[in-house]
């Protein structure tokens, strides 16, 4: 099958202006400034085929993105090349982005003074998507995000996680082949995160819309994603199953426990004990050796627990490891 | 600190200051322009036109530097619902908003208005060792409190109006009363802006007792509506103040 | 395809439903400056003791301030605003992900403002400054050229406005030039005096520059002080003059779409 996205030897360099803190050194930039050079990207390559889930991922600042502004247009890269649905993005805008959705976590695009049912509105003139259509795939998504209360309401008196959910229905109201999304998951709590994992899931399988997601929740990767690409500084350390970094990589799990008393005796198989504190424990879980569900089976059992809290290998680590490997 | 951060943007620094500069001396051009059109206003030459319009900049750049930017620090301090940290201050809040708020602007319009000024002293072979001079500060003093009530005025309004901002526009619009002479209006006006909101403080009044003197009736006359005018709205502040710290915030 | 225009426009209006005790509040403003006005030269003229002062009568100067606000309120522009606050937000992209000409879309969500800003300043004022300045209204015919020259107004003041946000692609913060903006178009346009008020050199340098027919010319059309052949002179003027500034803003996007990072600080 055809490439959706296709990237060969993309590179970006930023200029940027070095700026020190204090009134001296803000006077002395106001005669001279000195520039300075920053690769942002250093030459990647990848490929989407059209109905893939991706997972974008790396460390703050690796480039993620970088890139997907630079896919979806918004910027001219230093060198490379760029195809995207035929298109090279950052050429004919106008056109190319009424094939594709984008939603920035950390930016706001919806009207900030009005309700989002407006930029909703907004959209569908925009995007010349008819009536009936529009009514329908409207009723459907706000039903599936669960926003009907407030789509009346002023956007700015809206919170993040709602924001958000507002923005990605306005980035799929025209039925995009191909839909960017920028730490979508930002702000919203458990039960909203597992509602906008579904929402996407399903845009997937009913229409075949191809996703490009990057975050930092591992969750949103593990229920989204077959395949991932690993970025960082600038180079594409990783590209290919999930399955193979998870049973690589991701072999060990931290908890986080809370007792109601000191843990006394506190031992397991496969369990590692990180740090030690007056009511509380850190523990690595190696996941070759036991199970999580066995230790929280066991913490229950042994201890009254008020709250245990599992986090992921950060990604940070699997990028180390990573590289250790391939020297 | 915010100096600092205002330098780091060079160029928005010196064009603010510029452009403000341009923005003060734009009126008194103007002034020239009609002064060289027609025979001007009765009573008032150029020179003491431009004294009028520069002591009425002056004392606007005074309030700019020192006091501007407090209304908009508690209205959006209240918005946000963290006015509460000023309460918690071993001193008055009122004092403290009062001098922890500086807009450097100020100084642009403050310097303008001193040039302007002046440039007619001299043209008009002015006696700085007068009494009327002695009057002249007396009133300017007079305006820049007037100017204080009023951000106090507008600040104790922010607790109960959402929209103060708009009051604040429609005060600068109000101000533009004081750039003439309060004698070229029609009494009602006249009454309005010497004893109802006395804005001819800004400007009118220094300009008058320095260019033809001033007797103990005319500063009684002008001096007790802007002191009142202070009183009413330090007691407004003092109202504003217990309303909110009763409704806990 | 008309639909995606209108749309520009409505937002902008709806938009303004949320500012709009900014605009009644002008409904006060505007005739309390009509009013420092008219005492003004009220005393200037009958101090000067004329009945004309540079071709313009008493009630013919009144009419030209008055007719200004009315400029001022069509020809209003925040797009230099927006630039720097997306600018330095980032949120610029927002607007470069929708499918729209960022220049027309900008540009008619602002209509959408006038159209606001007719129903609740232009109108109502002009029965105030009517009934208390009488001001006069001219004939069907002149009043047309008039509205003709006003479009073309906003078009200019808004390319102005345009190209200084477009700085903020290199300068980032632009609160200065846009300040000086407002008040430097102002004054050249003769917004706050006629320009037969100022001295002859700058009359002569002023039919070459772009400003007075934001404002002068647009008023004195209403104040029928132009024959067929002044207006048309004055139409291709701002024609000209749109084409040169939508040649810079051409130009100036084409290598400031190259700078934008999208990135917010």
């Amino acid at each position: 099958m055809k490439n959706i996205i296709e990237v060969r030897n993309l590179k970006k360099t930023y200029k940027t202006h070095e700026r020190k803190s204090g009134i001296l050194n803000a006077i002395k930039s106001v005669f001279a400034r000195k520039h300075r050079y920053d690769a942002a990207l250093k030459g990647i390559n990848f490929s989407i085929e059209p109905g893939e889930i991706v997972g974008f991922i790396g460390p703050n600042g690796a480039g993620k993105s970088t890139t997907i502004k630079i896919l979806a247009g918004l910027l001219y890269p230093s060198d490379g090349e760029v195809q995207v649905l035929d298109f090279i993005p950052w050429k004919e805008r106008v056109k190319y982005v009424q094939n594709i959705g984008v939603v920035f976590g950390q930016k706001i695009q919806l009207w900030w003074d009005l309700p989002p049912l407006d930029t909703f509105e907004l959209h569908r003139d925009l995007y010349k998507i008819p009536k009936e259509k529009f009514e329908k795939r409207l009723k459907f998504m706000i039903k599936i995000m669960g926003v009907s209360k407030i789509i009346n309401k002023p956007v700015r008196d809206l919170s993040l996680g709602e924001r958000m959910k507002c923005q990605t229905i306005a980035a799929l109201l025209h039925k995009p082949k191909l839909v960017f999304l920028d730490e979508p998951t930002i702000g919203l709590d458990a039960v909203a995160k597992e509602r906008y994992r579904e929402f996407i899931l399903s845009t997937n399988t009913r229409f075949g819309t191809t996703f490009l997601i990057t975050t930092h929740d591992m969750q949103d990767i593990e229920k989204l994603c077959k395949r991932i690409i690993i970025i960082n500084d600038g180079r594409i350390v990783y590209d290919g199953p999930l399955k193979e970094i998870k049973e690589k990589y991701m072999t060990t799990k931290i908890l986080d426990i809370k007792f109601d008393g000191r843990p006394v005796g506190f031992k397991h198989k496969g369990c590692e004990i990180l740090k030690r504190g007056k009511y509380g424990l850190k523990v690595v879980v190696d996941l070759s050796k036991s199970k999580i569900n066995e230790v929280i089976d066991y913490l229950i059992k042994e201890y009254e627990v008020v709250d245990i809290n599992i986090q992921d290998t950060p990604i940070e680590e699997i990028i180390q490891r990573i590289y250790k490997e391939k020297k | 600190m915010e100096l600092s951060s205002e330098l780091a943007y060079k160029w928005n620094f010196i064009i603010k200051s510029i452009a403000l500069i341009i923005s003060c001396i734009i009126t008194p051009i103007v002034t020239l322009l009609i002064y060289n059109n027609t025979s001007g206003i009765p009573g008032w030459s150029l020179e003491e036109f431009i004294l009028l319009q520069g002591t009425f900049i002056f004392v606007l750049g005074i309030a700019r530097l020192f006091m501007f930017d407090f209304p908009s620090k508690i209205i959006s301090n209240v918005r946000r619902g963290e006015f509460d940290k000023f309460l918690l201050k071993p001193y008055s809040p009122l004092l403290y908003l009062t001098f922890s708020s500086i807009q450097i602007e100020g100084i642009a319009e403050l310097t303008t208005g001193l040039c302007l000024i002046v440039w007619s002293f001299v043209k008009l072979n002015l006696d700085i060792w007068s009494f009327g001079f002695l009057f002249y500060l007396m009133f300017i003093a007079l305006g820049i409190l007037f100017l204080y009530s009023f951000i106090i005025l507008i600040s104790s309004l922010s607790f109960l109006i959402v929209n103060s901002y708009a009051l604040f526009d429609l005060f600068f619009k109000l101000t533009d009363l004081s750039r003439y002479p309060a004698s070229i209006y029609g009494l009602t006006v006249r009454f309005f802006v010497t004893f109802l909101l006395p804005l001819a403080i800004l400007g009118y009044y220094p300009a008058e007792a320095m260019l033809r003197g001033a007797n103990l009736g005319l500063i009684l006359q002008i001096s007790i509506p802007v002191i009142l005018f202070f009183f009413i709205t330090l007691f407004l502040w003092n109202r504003a103040m217990r309303k909110y710290s009763s409704a806990g915030g | 395809m008309i639909n995606k225009y209108l749309a520009s426009i409505r937002m902008g209006f709806k938009d303004m439903i949320v500012y709009r005790f900014h605009l009644y509040m002008s409904l006060i403003t505007a005739p309390l400056s009509l009013l420092i006005y008219y005492y003004l030269w009220k005393s200037i003229y009958s101090y000067a003791g004329q009945a004309i002062i540079n071709g313009f009568t008493f009630n013919a100067l009144i009419t030209y301030y008055a007719i200004n606000t009315i400029i001022g309120w069509f020809v209003y522009s925040e797009v230099d605003a927006w630039f720097e606050q997306n600018i330095i937000n980032g949120e610029l992209i927002a607007d470069l992900l929708i499918p729209v000409n960022l220049f027309s879309h900008y540009f008619l969500v602002h209509r959408g403002y006038s159209i606001f800003g007719l129903m609740v300043e232009t109108i109502p004022f002009l029965f105030i400054a009517k009934l208390v300045f009488n001001i006069p209204i001219p004939g069907f015919w002149i009043l047309m050229a008039f509205i003709l020259a006003l479009f073309f107004a906003v078009v200019l003041e808004f390319m102005i406005s345009y190209i200084v946000g477009l700085t903020a692609f290199w300068l980032k913060r632009i609160t200065g030039i846009r300040k000086a903006r407002r008040t430097i178009v102002l004054f050249l346009a003769g917004g706050m005096l006629p320009l037969s008020f100022f001295p002859q050199w700058f009359q002569d340098i002023s039919f070459f520059l772009p400003f007075k027919y934001i404002r002068d010319a647009v008023v004195n059309i209403w104040l029928g002080n132009y024959e067929i052949i002044g207006m048309l002179q004055i139409y291709l003027l701002q024609i000209l003059w749109i084409g040169v500034l939508g040649y810079i803003i051409y130009l100036m996007w084409k290598r400031a779409s190259k700078r934008f990072s999208g990135a917010g600080t």
